[in-house]
């Protein structure tokens, strides 16, 4: 089965929570395919914690697999870096079912995602935004000001809602 | 020792306190884990991502060094300056130990430590 939900870079305790849920009713996360797209399939209804671990480097993301591994985590699936790790949650005490046990490697996950997402991004969108004033400042055609208007607009909000939902998450470790 | 380092490891966290005492002899993340937990009465735990990040911060440190895959296990284990920053945070935490006693800390008794 196939669903579509957009969750920002700074979502992934939602994005986390409603893959928990669909476990609940039955359908269990196969894998996912950028931007929007989730692939389900039926099995019987579980109770399935699901966490994310964020890891820019191929290398990395296969050293921590193994290491999660030995902690009875099972590894599904990585989507743009973000590596998916699942455990039935019958099995674990709480303490078992969370994959930081510090506030300083959950602020570094944050900054990881700063570091290699967020702040290219938003290189990106000054260039949109200084392209935009370009194109009304110096009278191009109507049709050029409202595209470039209109693309940086959506940019804008994605880009900006990225950065209030991980200042949220960074504001609630502290 | 690098102001930098110093600065990064002392006062230093519990994680990378009993990551540095058990690496003084070769061996794996969750083994350390494992260790931590029993040794400290499950009063500390370690949990992957936050044992994945230490140990990677750790190495782009100088602490301690990969010394060979055993499996799909890394084994790691202290350099030279993981061990002497690690005697300074003991050296440190016996001087507060015996102040909290009312205890005066003496210099020389890290010797004795």
């Amino acid at each position: 089965m196939l669903r579509i939900r957009f969750y920002n870079l700074g979502q992934y305790p939602q994005e986390e929570q409603w893959l928990h849920e669909m476990a609940a009713q039955g359908w269990i996360i196969q894998k996912s395919v950028l931007p929007c797209f989730y692939f389900f399939q039926k099995e019987k209804p579980q109770d399935i914690v699901y966490r994310f671990d964020f890891l820019p480097c191929v290398r990395q993301q296969d050293d921590s697999i193994n290491l999660f591994e030995d902690y009875g985590w099972k590894y599904i699936t990585q989507m743009n870096d973000f590596v998916l790790f699942c455990k039935q949650a019958k099995d674990f005490s709480n303490s078992d079912l969370e994959i930081f046990s510090s506030p300083e490697s959950k602020n570094e996950m944050i900054m990881r995602i700063l570091k290699s997402r967020l702040i290219p991004v938003s290189f990106v969108l000054g260039f949109m935004i200084l392209l935009c004033i370009y194109t009304w400042v110096f009278g191009h055609s109507w049709d050029s000001k409202v595209i470039t208007t209109v693309c940086t607009g959506i940019v804008f909000v994605v880009v900006a809602s990225c950065w209030i939902e991980l200042m949220n998450l960074k504001k609630k470790i502290q | 020792m690098n102001d930098r380092i110093m600065r990064t490891y002392s006062p230093m966290t519990e994680t990378a306190f009993y990551i540095l005492y058990f690496l003084q002899n070769p061996d794996h993340g969750y083994s350390i884990s494992l260790q931590t937990a029993k040794i400290s009465d499950n009063q500390v735990s370690i949990s992957p991502g936050t044992m994945y990040g230490s140990l990677s911060k750790m190495e782009k440190d100088g602490l301690i060094e990969f010394v060979r895959q055993d499996g799909k296990r890394k084994i790691y284990q202290n350099t030279t300056l993981g061990n002497e920053v690690l005697q300074r945070e003991i050296d440190r935490i016996h001087r507060l130990y015996l102040n909290s006693k009312g205890q005066v800390f003496k210099k020389g008794d890290d010797e004795d430590a």
